[in-house]
């Protein structure tokens, strides 16, 4: 039986952001819903960090932001400094990539998830304080008490990761977003946040936008993927789909280029070849066709469109776009 | 934390014992014999130099000579004037705290002007206030602060004369040798607040504590600063040397009685106790501010305290 689909959580159209004439960030759009997790990958540059960024008005004051991103019917966009703040750690939380730098070196772990917990919920500092111990319980730190007095370089890489998502979640936010949580981390500590993430955002019934270069650190958790290229989304769809069926030849390097040791320990690392755009460099047509082992004449004149192909899942490629597909009988 | 303290100070020991040895050396490396230099003049003969020698002990081998005034050191007593004959503990007291009046002015003078001008260089970091704030801080640390002095005279006193000058009597009296000498080092306070706090701005954590929610005030005033000073205060206690430096000309222009004044007067006098006993204080005096510096680093940075008492 169809059912309506429910009201999404967060809901982003057109997001443009722009470094003075410089384009970061163009035409991205995706919804998210309740509870479930939404990976955005791509290459360094590709602007999926400052995506992910601009939804909490986090960006340099150089960033000229364009678009709505609506979170519970508020856009987030067009909201002014001082109601970002109560979005800002209260309904939604941040986890930056390099743990080492993201907590504040002079001041106590208890000190710095106490914080948000004084600032939004008005507690007063002993519930804070034994708050802020349950809430290192919950991201895994061990005799919590303890480390409420602990300074940050007392801890290891995955221990800080661990106090930054305490951090992050300390307010319930609805929204958790994730920017390459564990690219600084060791692989074996890698997986241990990640499966906490997961945890979490069962636990908390939390929505999580994760953030990452690499497709097989997101495989297991997204729902849906986005995948984006210079600055645009070139794919999107449900994960199971985009790792079954990638209709972007781009999505198709990046799954190629995960090496599977498991099955071949010689296996040859692959790549995409070439690189991508460089900042303000333009390029005619599809901005991946001059890497593309696809590409023909269309692509290096026009620039395909974000093109529903099946149930939920968009690509922009001439060779997914059904005009192409079914060209029998076109004039 | 008292662990650190201790160690510190324990730290300071051997250049206190280092800053006596020099200025025991004094004595030794000046041309002639001070029993002639006291002597001179007065048509003394050979046997009454050496009977002076004797009752000052400078005949004896210089290694115990040393040990004696070390000695001396201890209960206090650092000697005699040969000018005024008082002793130079007393002089010296009398002199110290028109000194510590002028550094201490001269330094509340550098803050109050450098941290303000810092904090607003390093949050609008390229902007104008940033290139004001910052020629200012050039042109203080440029400038000579006895040059300065001169031209706050002329200013100030004598084409306005809303100032004065000379004397010590009211805190009006001070206003003008502690702008001439705090105005460089304020020039010093604020490069290093600036750079501090840009350089801390740089760092994830002040992009993950604002994703916590924090205004702007909230996070220059739990975080930012803490961290820019963390590096700031070091340096600032080093260069506390400057005061000390400057206090010397300040207060012969300004004809202020302190320990600057005193050391040029002795010197010109050949006056070699009082010398030493100057040079003593204000080395003394250098290591303690140096300590609580140190100390004050410590309580700001946890790194600092760890890596020191482990």
């Amino acid at each position: 039986m169809p059912e309506a689909p429910p009201e999404p959580l967060l809901a982003v159209e057109h997001l443009g952001v722009r470094f003075g004439a410089l384009p970061a960030v163009r035409d991205v759009g995706f919804a998210l819903n309740r509870g479930t997790t939404l990976a955005i990958v791509g290459e360094s540059g590709s602007g999926k960090s400052v995506t992910c960024l601009s939804l909490i008005g986090l960006l340099p004051a150089s960033a000229m932001v364009t678009g709505t991103a609506r979170l519970e019917g508020t856009d987030l966009l067009s909201a002014t400094e001082r109601e970002l703040r109560r979005v800002r750690g209260r309904r939604v939380g941040l986890v930056y990539q390099d743990p080492m730098g993201a907590l504040d070196p002079m001041r106590t772990i208890g000190s710095q998830v106490r914080e948000p917990l004084l600032l939004h919920l008005g507690m007063r500092r002993r519930d804070a304080n034994a708050r802020a111990a349950e809430l290192l319980g919950t991201v895994g730190i061990p005799s919590p008490r303890q480390h409420l007095r602990a300074y940050p370089h007392e801890l290891s890489g995955g221990m800080q990761q661990r106090v930054v998502i305490a951090m992050a979640i300390a307010c319930e936010p609805v929204l958790l977003l994730a920017d390459e949580p564990t690219t600084a981390l060791d692989v074996s500590v890698q997986a241990q946040i990640l499966e906490l993430l997961t945890d979490l955002t069962e636990r908390l019934h939390l929505s999580l936008v994760i953030v990452s270069h690499d497709l097989s650190v997101v495989a297991g958790m997204a729902d849906r993927i986005l995948v984006m290229y210079n600055g645009a989304v070139v794919e999107e769809g449900p994960a199971d789909r985009i790792f079954a069926h990638p209709e972007h030849p781009y999505t198709r390097g990046l799954l190629a280029s995960i090496p599977d040791f498991a099955e071949d320990p010689d296996a040859p690392l692959t790549g995409i070849p070439g690189h991508a755009p460089g900042p303000g460099e333009a390029v005619m047509g599809c901005s991946f066709a001059p890497r593309c082992p696809h590409c023909f004449e269309r692509c290096t004149q026009d620039e395909p469109e974000l093109t529903e192909t099946a149930g939920g899942h968009r690509a922009a490629c001439w060779l997914a776009s059904p005009s192409v597909r079914a060209p029998a009988g076109n004039p | 934390m008292a662990v650190f303290i201790l160690k510190r100070a324990a730290q300071a020991v051997p250049v206190l014992l280092g800053v006596t040895i020099l200025v025991f050396a004094i004595l030794q490396l000046i041309p002639g014999n001070p029993a002639q230099i006291l002597l001179l003049g007065t048509g003394a003969t050979p046997a009454q130099v050496a009977q002076l020698d004797r009752q000052l002990g400078l005949d004896q081998p210089v290694v115990l000579q040393y040990f004696h005034y070390l000695g001396r050191l201890l209960t206090g007593n650092l000697g005699y004037s040969y000018v005024t004959q008082q002793t130079v503990t007393s002089e010296i007291a009398s002199r110290l705290p028109f000194t510590l009046s002028l550094t201490g002015a001269a330094l509340l003078v550098a803050l109050l002007v450098g941290i303000p001008l810092g904090i607003i260089a390093g949050l609008r970091s390229g902007g104008l206030v940033d290139t004001l704030a910052t020629g200012v801080s050039v042109l203080g640390v440029a400038v000579p602060y006895f040059w300065l002095a001169i031209l706050l005279i002329l200013v100030f006193a004598v084409k306005l004369g809303i100032l004065p000058v000379l004397g010590t009597g009211s805190p009006a009296a001070l206003v003008l040798p502690a702008v001439s000498l705090g105005w460089g080092y304020s020039g010093i306070i604020t490069r290093l607040l600036r750079n501090g706090l840009i350089e801390a701005y740089q760092r994830p954590f002040i992009l993950v504590t604002r994703a916590k929610g924090l205004s702007g005030w909230q996070l220059l005033w739990k975080h930012g600063l803490r961290n820019a000073i963390a590096s700031t205060v070091s340096v600032v206690g080093l260069q506390i040397g400057y005061l000390l430096a400057g206090s010397v000309a300040i207060e012969t222009i300004f004809g202020r009685p302190g320990l600057g004044s005193f050391l040029v007067q002795s010197i010109q006098e050949k006056d070699i106790p009082s010398v030493q006993g100057i040079v003593l204080v204000v080395a003394l005096v250098y290591v303690g501010v140096n300590l609580v510096v140190d100390v004050l680093h410590a309580l700001i940075d946890p790194r600092i305290r760890r890596a020191v008492s482990v």
